[in-house]
């Protein structure tokens, strides 16, 4: 069953100057889709349309068949939720704090949070192994700590749907894994639904079903990781000749050849 | 379950949010019953309460003046400080209230130009001042905002540098209408500009208090979208929060509110700014606790500063703008160096 239908979507910032142009790809519940391409490529973009929080130029965003357009923000919180790139620091909250924020749309409008939310909000820190920093400013903490936090806050919704926007871009080798862990435990426990833009490319398989390739703006290329995952593939999305795949014991490598 | 390895909250995670809420709300509602009973005792002219059934003097001293006087720093000080702690969280901006972000300054050049234009002969009797300050102060503010938001999101220094030249410029409005003005009104928008509590009567309040109070209201209902923005925008949008409409409805509120209160009081700093930080460092940082904590302590904190203000020279006053400015130029610089987190900005 279809969860996320993008139908031709056309995207600008700046007038005649096209983010995206005709994008269209199709999310299975309960699956795993990342989304990868250079730098500056529409991806980002790409997966703030898919969470609605931009509208397209042309074409549309279809939630379980309803479009973004006509669902209720509130309660589309409550199936869908969205991690940025970056978040602000302005205010020295604790991580608690944070994660509370995505238990909002659960709670009525002139109410609080109740200790069962406060329940939740641990968990959800719990999940991401970040439990430690609860009460812990996040001012404090460092770029990998507040990504994880970030992401406990986007499970403190408890979603059905989770769009990730290069979640471990300041995770270590530990951690990067650790978070592709949890999502597909997830996925497997909860029916979660995953879709994360990342150029993580060798934590792809097998954990991913799908690999949408985008380049200036198109889909280049989309399947499976080990159709997509091909160095005359990658060659091309990344607009480098130098890309290399390789298997070691079985996992898929990717590197660029640093000399010419 | 909860480890608290790392401090728990100040406030003890036993209690549940709204427990907390309304222990503090109850909190600053004794201590602004304090301050306002400290601030009718105060003054040049001694007023004992029991003594107000048989002295007729007294009693019109303290009903036509005194009481009204401490109202009026009240709602002043309750608009100011609460307009600070929204524009801190719209903008995540702790440096953000309505001085720096050039509010006040659009405000005061609105309610110039109606006084220059003799559209308030009595500068405080008509509330066409307050529609122009309103203008003014609304006017700056979409500039200021248009300014600094130029990119995806509100750059910090641009909003802040922004608000300055804005009040720059609205302060240089205000001396060219004041050269050009004849003497009689140019004499009323400098005693204007430097801002006096002083009201007959409760008429003026309660024209005030009919824009006042459902500005109030807004921004309350707003606190918890508010506290969404403070924490990240894209997240907020992504919690249902429409960024866009909130934005508006607080900058037409913030003008509302500044210009209402600049058009009687003149511009009064540093309220803004000083308030929503002491409702921070008693409540923490949550926006559903600072904004109604600031309300209450705004209002107990004017009607000190103009307490002070009226008995420290004993028959002279000092003007509520400068015991605020001296009180709080000084706390805000020992706040900055106390608290790090505010000095990276």
């Amino acid at each position: 069953m279809t969860i996320l239908d993008a139908l031709g979507l056309d995207f600008e910032y700046v007038p005649q100057r096209p983010t995206l142009r005709s994008v269209s790809l199709r999310i299975e519940c309960g699956s795993m889709a990342a989304i990868i391409g250079a730098n500056g490529c529409g991806k980002s973009t790409l997966i703030r349309l898919l969470g609605g929080l931009l509208q397209p130029k042309k074409g549309g965003v279809l939630y379980r068949g309803v479009p973004l357009s006509e669902r209720n923000r509130r309660h589309f919180a409550r199936q869908l939720a969205y991690v940025p790139q970056a978040t602000s620091r302005a205010f020295p909250f604790t991580s608690l704090e944070v994660v509370l924020t995505g238990r909002t749309p659960h709670i009525s409008p002139f109410r609080l949070e109740n200790k069962t939310d406060v329940r939740h909000a641990m968990e959800a820190l719990e999940v991401v192994a970040m439990s430690h920093v609860a009460h812990r400013r996040i001012t404090e903490l460092s770029g990998g700590e507040r990504q994880l936090v970030s992401v406990a806050r986007a499970l403190a919704q408890q979603p059905e749907c989770i769009l990730l926007d290069e979640p471990s871009s300041s995770l270590d080798l530990r951690h990067r894994a650790g978070l592709i862990r949890t999502l597909t435990n997830l996925r497997n426990r909860n029916g979660l639904t995953v879709v994360m833009v990342t150029h993580d490319l060798a934590l792809l398989d097998p954990c991913f079903d799908r690999v949408f390739a985008l380049r200036g703006g198109t889909v280049a290329a989309s399947g499976s990781p080990a159709e997509v995952l091909r160095d005359s593939v990658l060659a091309e999305t990344y607009d480098d000749p130098h890309v290399r795949t390789g298997r070691v014991d079985g996992h898929l490598c990717v590197w660029s050849e640093a000399q010419a | 379950m909860i480890t608290s390895s790392a401090p728990a909250g100040r406030n003890g995670e036993t209690l549940s949010a709204e427990r907390r809420l309304i222990r503090s709300v109850l909190l600053m509602l004794l201590v602004l019953t304090l301050c306002t009973v400290a601030s009718l005792a105060a003054g040049y002219e001694r007023i004992n309460i029991f003594s107000l059934p048989h002295d007729e003097i007294g009693r019109s001293v303290f009903f036509r003046l005194r009481l009204p006087r401490v109202v009026m720093a009240a709602i002043i000080g309750a608009s100011l400080a609460a307009v600070g702690a929204a524009l801190q969280a719209i903008f995540r901006n702790p440096l953000a209230e309505p001085l720096t972000l050039g509010v006040s300054g659009g405000g005061a050049l609105g309610a110039s130009l109606a006084i220059s234009l003799g559209l308030g002969a009595r500068v405080a009797g008509t509330p066409i001042v307050f529609l122009a300050a309103f203008a003014g102060a609304a006017v700056s503010v979409s500039i200021v905002y248009r300014i600094a938001r130029t990119g995806a999101v509100a750059a910090s220094g641009s909003l802040l540098l922004a608000g300055i030249v804005v009040n720059l410029i609205a302060n240089a409005g205000v001396l060219t209408i004041q050269y050009v003005s004849d003497p009689t009104r140019s004499l009323q928008i400098l005693r204007w500009l430097i801002g006096s509590l002083d009201v007959i009567g409760f008429s003026l309040i309660w024209q005030m208090l009919l824009f006042l109070i459902p500005g109030w209201i807004v921004l309350l209902l707003l606190a918890r979208d508010l506290q969404l923005l403070a924490v990240d925008e894209e997240t907020a949008a992504s919690l249902g929060v429409d960024v866009q409409r909130c934005e508006r409805v607080v900058y037409l509120v913030s003008s509302l509110l500044v210009g209402v209160t600049v058009a009687v009081g003149g511009s009064i700093g540093f309220v803004g700014l000083i308030v929503p930080h002491v409702a921070r460092l008693l409540f923490g940082q949550d926006v559903r606790f600072v904004l109604p904590c600031s309300l209450l302590l705004g209002a107990a904190f004017l009607m000190l500063a103009d307490a002070l203000g009226r008995s420290v020279l004993g028959q002279t006053e000092l003007p509520v703008g400068a015991v605020t400015g001296i009180l709080g130029g000084p706390f805000f610089l020992w706040l900055m160096k106390r608290q790090q987190h505010y000095a990276t900005l």
